[in-house]
């Protein structure tokens, strides 16, 4: 398995207010393991404000990050969302979009991880793993689901 | 050849992606095509420097641009993503 993704970094059916929350939320596990500087919560969400990364997929999905600076160590979070939280859309920062599952990009050498953000896009283009990733109960089964595609 | 430049917000995730999917439909299209990644802070330069003959981008881009600009969007959500592609295919083939 691809060593971005752990079962340790991964958050099911979290309740948060904001589409910040849900940035602090899903960078929460990354900061205590080292991967990201303490800055990198602030500068993602800078960066969301200007740059919004929502898309309008049949379940919706938001792919925050920010510079390379504040990545350490090279990782992704996946956070799930009980309520819908409203993200700007990517490109478009008028746009609503609701999002229910949140993938936080902590990468600093994206031609090394093409590979894993290519696979996160089949995934959020399939209709049918974006229900099977948001009905998951465990971190586990959302872990056992991406492998399936990696 | 032909030149697509490829923005997003940190030239770092999407775009990333984005380009190498262009590639790839430049490729099986037939078309000579390289992709340049740009942040959007810098797109606006870029083009002036490189005289690109499209830009996909998953951002918002100010500036005066004069040539075809794709949203880029629906390389990752795979929504009219083949429409997207048309349009992409028929700006290279000019």
């Amino acid at each position: 398995m691809d060593s971005l993704i752990h079962i340790d970094r991964i958050q099911v059916n979290c309740t948060v207010n904001d589409q910040f929350d849900a940035i602090a939320l899903a960078a929460k596990p990354l900061l205590e393991q080292g991967c990201i500087t303490e800055d990198f919560v602030e500068a993602a969400v800078e960066r969301e404000r200007t740059f919004p990364t929502g898309l309008p997929t049949t379940i919706g999905v938001a792919l925050p990050h920010t510079e390379a600076k504040y990545v350490l160590k090279e990782s992704i979070s996946i956070v799930t969302l009980k309520n819908t939280i409203v993200f700007a859309g990517m490109g478009n920062p008028k746009e609503s979009i609701p999002v229910q599952i949140v993938f936080l990009l902590a990468i600093n050498n994206p031609e090394k991880q093409l590979r894993i953000l290519q696979t996160i896009i089949t995934i959020i283009q399939n209709e049918k793993m974006l229900k099977k990733i948001k009905a998951a109960k465990e971190p586990q089964s959302i872990y056992n689901l991406i492998k399936t595609f990696l | 050849m032909k030149l697509v430049l490829v923005a997003c917000g940190t030239a770092l995730a999407t775009s990333t992606v984005v380009a190498k999917k262009i590639e790839q439909i430049a490729q099986e299209n037939g078309i000579e095509c390289r992709t340049v990644q740009a942040k959007a802070v810098d797109a606006f330069q870029k083009y002036q420097e490189l005289h690109p003959d499209a830009i996909v981008c998953t951002c918002q881009l100010e500036g005066d641009i004069d040539i075809p600009v794709i949203n880029g969007r629906a390389f990752l959500t795979g929504i009219n993503l083949q429409s997207t592609i048309d349009q992409l295919i028929e700006i290279l083939k000019k």
